[in-house]
């Protein structure tokens, strides 16, 4: 079981329905390895979260579906140095194309499944950053590699990463 | 954070953020760069701005947010101690009204101001005041340097606001709304009808034979008249709905779809009354009309009981006009046909001679 032995004051914010599988499991997850973890009900409590937790490394886990309202305003938001945001494709038809779109050009990482957060748990305490600076330079220049390689994905790119995910909403 | 009442002992906070589009909601709304404000048109952005900035309060574009507003005020509350005003169309004040006057922690709003309304006014509200140091020559920077909180002048410069918009939307004489105000809500109102396929009626009324009251009994006991009609017509009335005196003896009441019932009702009543008059309105017409043939006068002597009598002509959004300005032509042609067959009688519009008291 990873832990979060760095030391900055990492936190999860996980949002969606408190009942929901996606919010029970990263609680869990994140409790296990004994990281700070902020559930929020939606999107608008998410970003107050964020905008509150400014200066710790943050990972927000959602339902494509929330994160994506407001025409995927948060996807830019949570696309500051310390923070990575992933989403949980729901059920066939809860998210647009437009809603995916909008998560893969801000470098959101994309979950088929909600035991992937597993995965994205532990991926994202191993790279975490050098104690004491969440807005080092190394990841500051990761972030804005991260945005800039999703920015400068081809249009062909992302529509063959858009049949994949519609294969996946099917 | 600090709380905006404890200023005077913290360093305070100087600036204003405007969340949504703020062109619907002020009047001076391009000249916000001269005022110590911030506008963020996303509401997450907003969201995203408040709580990271210091503010001193946070103004919130109820417009075109209805579904949205609820979350974004608790995240506001959850993420930021500045005073939350709500700026609010006319037809948005019953649920400002509910926000602002929710007791203990539910209270997710401070204040509210009708719309349209200006900055210096939003300032205000917000506890900031604007001086200027350098004998009057204020440039933009002298005024964001100077903007300070000073609470109790506040409170006292925003009752003097407050006292100011009274008078100039309301009648005196009978504490109703005046005309200006009524033409402005059925401006905003019938834009919202539009948008969210709403009902709108317009009844327009005068009292039958005033002049010759006026004249026998005197002008106080005109006045007394006119006291009572807004009285009775405000009390037969839903609370939503804004009853107004628009010159002489005329009045104006507009009846519209309660704000607060879910969209679910409403829309099924939309369907069964789209090409009819919304039974409603004409239930409430009736109402006042046979209320104030009831009400008892002294000051029109022993016999004052159950003489007046009033005419009228109805008019509904959208089959009898698109526009405030063609409700209140039909609304009008109906009531001088009322009064040209006879008064103390209310005609719907489109409905040739139909009066209400034949419908069921």
């Amino acid at each position: 079981m990873a832990k979060d032995d760095s030391g900055l004051g990492a936190c999860v914010v996980v949002v969606g329905d408190p009942g929901s599988e996606l919010v029970r499991t990263t609680v869990r997850l994140a409790r296990e390895r004994e990281i700070d973890v902020a559930p929020c009900g939606d999107v608008y409590s998410a970003v107050a979260q964020t905008a509150k937790a400014a200066g710790r490394r943050l990972l927000v886990v959602g339902q494509i579906a929330e994160l994506a309202r407001e025409n995927g305003v948060f996807f830019g938001i949570a696309a500051a140095p310390a923070v990575r945001c992933c989403c949980l494709l729901g059920k066939s038809g809860s998210a647009g194309r437009e809603d995916l779109l909008a998560a893969l050009r801000a470098g959101v990482t994309i979950l088929g499944d909600v035991q992937d957060v597993q995965g994205v748990l532990k991926d994202w305490l191993t790279t975490a950053p050098s104690p004491g600076a969440p807005h080092s330079g190394r990841e500051a220049s990761q972030a804005k590699r991260r945005a800039q390689d999703a920015a400068d994905a081809s249009y062909e790119d992302l529509r063959a990463t858009e049949a994949e995910l519609s294969a996946l909403l099917e | 954070m600090d709380r905006v009442s404890d200023s005077m002992a913290a360093p305070a906070f100087r600036r204003v953020l405007l969340i949504g589009d703020i062109s619907k909601a002020l009047l001076d709304a391009a000249y916000v760069n001269r005022y110590p404000c911030e506008v963020r048109t996303s509401i997450l952005e907003g969201i995203d701005a408040a709580v990271r900035g210091r503010f001193a309060a946070v103004g919130i574009v109820m417009s075109g947010i209805a579904p949205q507003l609820g979350p974004a005020l608790k995240a506001l509350r959850e993420g930021t101690k500045a005073r939350v005003l709500l700026l609010a169309q006319m037809h948005e004040e019953p649920i400002a009204r509910r926000l602002v006057e929710t007791p203990g922690d539910e209270k997710l709003a401070d204040a509210y101001l009708v719309c349209p309304t200006c900055l210096a006014s939003l300032c205000s509200h917000a506890g900031i005041d604007q001086e200027t140091e350098d004998g009057g020559q204020t440039t933009e920077g002298s005024r964001l340097a100077s903007c300070v909180l000073r609470p109790p002048e506040f409170a006292e410069l925003e009752q003097k606001i407050r006292h100011l918009e009274w008078l100039a939307t309301t009648d005196d004489l009978t504490g109703l709304k005046n005309r200006r105000y009524i033409w402005e809500f059925a401006r905003q109102i019938l834009d919202h009808a539009r948008q969210a396929k709403g009902r709108v009626t317009l009844l327009v009324f005068d009292i039958d034979n005033f002049k010759h009251y006026n004249d026998v009994y005197g002008h106080l006991a005109g006045d007394e008249i006119l006291r009572q009609a807004g009285v009775l017509m405000r009390r037969c009335c839903r609370s939503h709905d804004v009853v107004g005196r628009i010159g002489g003896d005329e009045f104006a009441v507009i009846f519209w779809d309660d704000p607060n019932r879910t969209n679910s009702e409403t829309e099924r009543e939309r369907r069964a009354a789209t090409a009819e008059h919304p039974s409603e309105a004409i239930l409430l017409a009736k109402r006042f009309q046979k209320e104030f043939g009831n009400a008892d006068l002294h000051l029109l002597g022993p016999h004052g009981e159950g003489v007046l009598t009033i005419s009228g002509g109805l008019a509904s959004f959208p089959r009898d006009g698109a526009t405030v300005q063609q409700l209140f032509e039909r609304a009008d042609l109906a009531l001088r046909d009322a009064k040209g067959r006879g008064k103390n009688r209310i005609y719907l519009v489109g409905e040739p001679q139909s009066d209400i008291a034949d419908i069921g």
